[in-house]
């Protein structure tokens, strides 16, 4: 089965002294037995965005193992013209956002236009719910029609919402990383179905094998387990 | 009269706030403005992204405008066996002046053992160490500088922002008397009336430094607090200058 | 395919850690109210089936959230219905009486291997008087006591370790996000163990501890059935450490602590 991770980082982590290093990225994906991660430079989450992307772009033309993602900071974003479309062109497959890291929340209408911006660009974007589910009801409520919303760091307490959200939202997906309750994958997939679940497992920061094992020893048929591990992530950023 | 100095500002972006004119041109037009003839800054980029990158940028701006811009350099606890190396490489670079902690954006104590090669290298080198100061701070706070100030007592040791926001610069006559040999800095976007004052009347006038805190904030609104304050002019000019001269021992210089 | 079809016929443990034994001293009977999980004791079997885990102590949910004497006595009717499950006994000692009464009726039951508290639950820190009174039978009754520890229960934990410098105690969490100051604590306090569960798995977290305060003193716990057992696992085998120190931790240290090979 492949495995591809939607949720990968690398640069220089300032608030304590883990590695995040690229090569520490490279190693963690090889020990998880994963073909691809689609990666984002931390340059580009803690500094400047336009930097970041631009570091990304240039390490993952040297590492065909990561997939680009680009990220955009709402704080920063004040300019004309689509920054999505230029991302698309560049290369970029996924938009990743980090609110929590930066200081902002998805309330604000800077971040409602990058969200309009990616639905014309066709690029999806990926956001993190953590155990607040409530960020992923405003996703619901703000994200234009045909935005693919990717509901990331999906923990247990906000498992429920996001399901619901999914049911109305036919174009948004969730990742099936930090899924941890014991059944809530399963659950998760009886109800909106094992093709909108991917693998996203914030690598390197955090141990990677133990969620591609609990997808492997789920209750999962295998089919659904494929999906989940690698074929639905595939689909998504356009065959990879 | 030789023009004012700045002993505090920064250089470049930051992820968490928007800077649009945060560049070293930027800066010299606004210290052009202000009258103002040196600044010391260190680079955002230090502090939220890489140190290493950071230092960069500022020894490229001091390379830019040599007399006009001097730098501090990041030291980051993380990466322990890198501090005194990076130090010492920023020591040799045109323009280097001392070395910036900030223990928020590392969440680092000051006191922690993690920045002692930091420390050590400041004392060996006997050149200032400025540390982003918030008093009631846990990892930056009053308790925070008694101890490192105690463990190293051979160290120059500035603190910024009067100590945080209002009533804060209270806490640093305190400390001043404890430890007369720290700097204290005035940069910074909400102190209550009266805090310069209240420092010189309390005998600090010979340790106050004028610091903008650029491009974070504006310096117009940070040197006029220091050129409106009810104060004596010769207080007045050591702080807008004398007093960083002595600290960053300039007085010699031809000017 | 055929590979993965196989494997999942053989358990977690024997395909991750071949020939070494697990045991998860962290593990829950009853509801939390996520989607997916039942927390009824045939699930747990289920779930130590598939992991192959060789022995969990469990303490129960409903006595932590909210009834401590029938939750207590959930545990009870589930210790005897597989020989793989060992209980712990909650207490709350808001209840005053009742509690030290539950640690009296427990403590000698030969499946029932440790006291549990959870101070997010009752409010009260574990070194309130009124909890020191129960820690104190619990200390005499020579249960090792385990304890919900999170960021700020640090100076606590620490104090009634001191107090009980004989009482095995396990911080589950080990302080949570906190848990390089929960090793600078231990590494003072040789009678305190840490869990390092929590339900992010820190890459590099396994490796700290094992560095600043050594593998004998780490031990292995899922949150189960609130947390999916073999993430932590996982976590576990991907850790850089020794094998050595990886069957202590997996097992070793939970045999000697809750003296398993005499019972």
């Amino acid at each position: 089965m492949r495995i591809l991770d939607n949720h990968c980082l690398f640069g220089r982590w300032m608030k304590d002294d883990r590695d995040v290093s690229l090569k520490k990225l490279l190693s963690a994906l090889r020990s998880m037995g994963a073909e691809h991660g689609v990666a984002v430079s931390l340059r580009g989450v803690f500094y400047d965005h336009d930097a970041g992307n631009a570091e990304t772009l240039e390490v993952c033309r040297r590492h065909r193992e990561l997939v680009p993602a680009a990220t955009i900071n709402p704080q920063h974003y004040f300019g004309r013209g689509s920054l999505p479309a230029r991302l698309v062109r560049q290369g970029f497959r996924m938009l990743r956002f980090f609110p929590n890291l930066q200081g902002w929340t998805p309330q604000g209408v800077v971040f409602e236009r990058v969200l309009g911006e990616c639905a014309k660009a066709r690029l999806p974007v990926a956001f993190p719910i953590g155990k607040a589910s409530d960020l992923a009801s405003q996703l619901c409520r703000i994200a234009p029609k045909g935005c693919r919303v990717v509901l990331s760091d999906v923990y247990y307490g906000g498992l429920a919402e996001c399901i619901e959200v999914l049911r109305r939202r036919p174009e948004f997906l969730m990742e099936a990383g930090h899924t941890c309750v014991p059944g809530g994958l399963e659950v998760a997939c009886r109800e909106v179905g094992a093709g909108r679940v991917v693998l996203g497992t914030n690598q390197p920061l955090e141990s990677g094998l133990g969620a591609v094992e609990a997808i492997r020893r789920s209750e999962l048929s295998s089919r659904d387990q494929a999906a989940v591990l690698g074929g639905n992530l595939s689909r998504l950023l356009g065959g990879i | 009269m030789s023009g004012f100095v700045d002993a505090h500002a920064h250089l470049g972006a930051h992820g968490d706030f928007l800077m649009p004119r945060g560049g070293a041109d930027d800066l010299v037009r606004r210290m052009d403005a202000l009258g103002v003839e040196r600044t010391a800054l260190s680079a955002n980029a230090a502090f939220c992204s890489d140190f290493r990158l950071g230092n960069d940028q500022a020894a490229a701006a001091a390379a830019a405008h040599p007399g006009r811009i001097f730098f501090y350099a990041v030291a980051n606890p993380h990466y322990p066996d890198g501090m005194a190396p990076e130090l010492e490489r920023c020591a040799g670079l045109p323009g280097f002046v001392g070395v910036k902690l900030h223990s928020t954006t590392h969440n680092v104590a000051l006191d922690s053992s993690l920045y002692d090669p930091a420390w050590s290298w400041a004392r060996e080198r006997g050149c200032p160490v400025l540390v982003h100061f918030w008093a009631a701070h846990g990892l930056c706070g009053s308790g925070n500088v008694r101890k490192a100030a105690a463990r190293w007592p051979g160290v120059k040791l500035v603190l910024a922002h009067l100590g945080g926001f209002g009533e804060a610069w209270r806490e640093l006559l305190p400390l001043a008397a404890e430890h007369p040999r720290l700097w204290f800095d005035t940069c910074g976007s909400r102190h209550a009336r009266g805090a310069i004052e209240g420092l010189v009347a309390g005998g600090r006038a010979g340790r106050l430094l004028y610091g903008s805190d650029a491009p974070w904030i504006d310096p117009g609104s940070q040197i006029g607090k220091v050129l409106y304050a009810d104060i004596p002019e010769g207080a007045r000019a050591a702080i807008l200058g004398g007093n960083a001269r002595r600290l960053f021992g300039w007085e010699e210089a031809k000017d | 395919m055929a590979a993965r079809a196989a494997a999942r016929t053989v358990s977690a443990a024997a395909e991750l850690c071949p020939g070494m034994e697990v045991i998860d001293v962290h593990a829950h009977l009853g509801r939390w109210g996520y989607p997916g999980s039942e927390g009824v004791v045939d699930e747990l079997r289920r779930l130590l089936d598939r992991s192959g885990f060789s022995k969990v102590i469990i303490s129960s949910g409903m006595a932590i959230a909210y009834d401590v004497p029938g939750g207590n006595a959930e545990v009870a009717r589930a210790v005897e219905s597989d020989e793989r499950i060992y209980g712990s006994v909650v207490f709350n000692a808001r209840d005053g009486k009742e509690s030290r009464e539950q640690v009296e009726r427990y403590a000698d039951h030969p499946r029932f291997v440790a006291a549990k508290y959870h101070p997010a639950y009752t409010g009260l820190a574990l070194n309130a008087a009124e909890n020191l009174k129960v820690i104190e039978l619990i200390a005499r009754k020579k249960l090792p006591l385990t304890f919900h520890s999170w960021t700020g229960d640090g100076a606590a934990a620490a104090e009634v370790a001191r107090r009980f410098p004989k009482l095995p105690m396990i911080w589950f969490h080990a302080l949570a996000t906190d848990y390089r100051k929960a090793a600078e604590l231990a590494r003072d306090l040789p009678n305190v163990y840490l869990d390092y569960v929590t339900s992010t798995q820190e890459r590099g977290k396994v490796e700290l501890l094992v560095e600043r305060l050594g593998a004998d003193r780490l031990l292995f716990g899922t949150d189960q059935s609130l947390f999916e057992p073999i993430r932590p696992l996982g976590q576990l085998i991907e850790a850089e450490i020794c094998e050595r120190d990886r069957r202590k931790i997996l097992a070793g240290n939970a045999r000697e602590l809750f003296r398993f090979d005499g019972r």
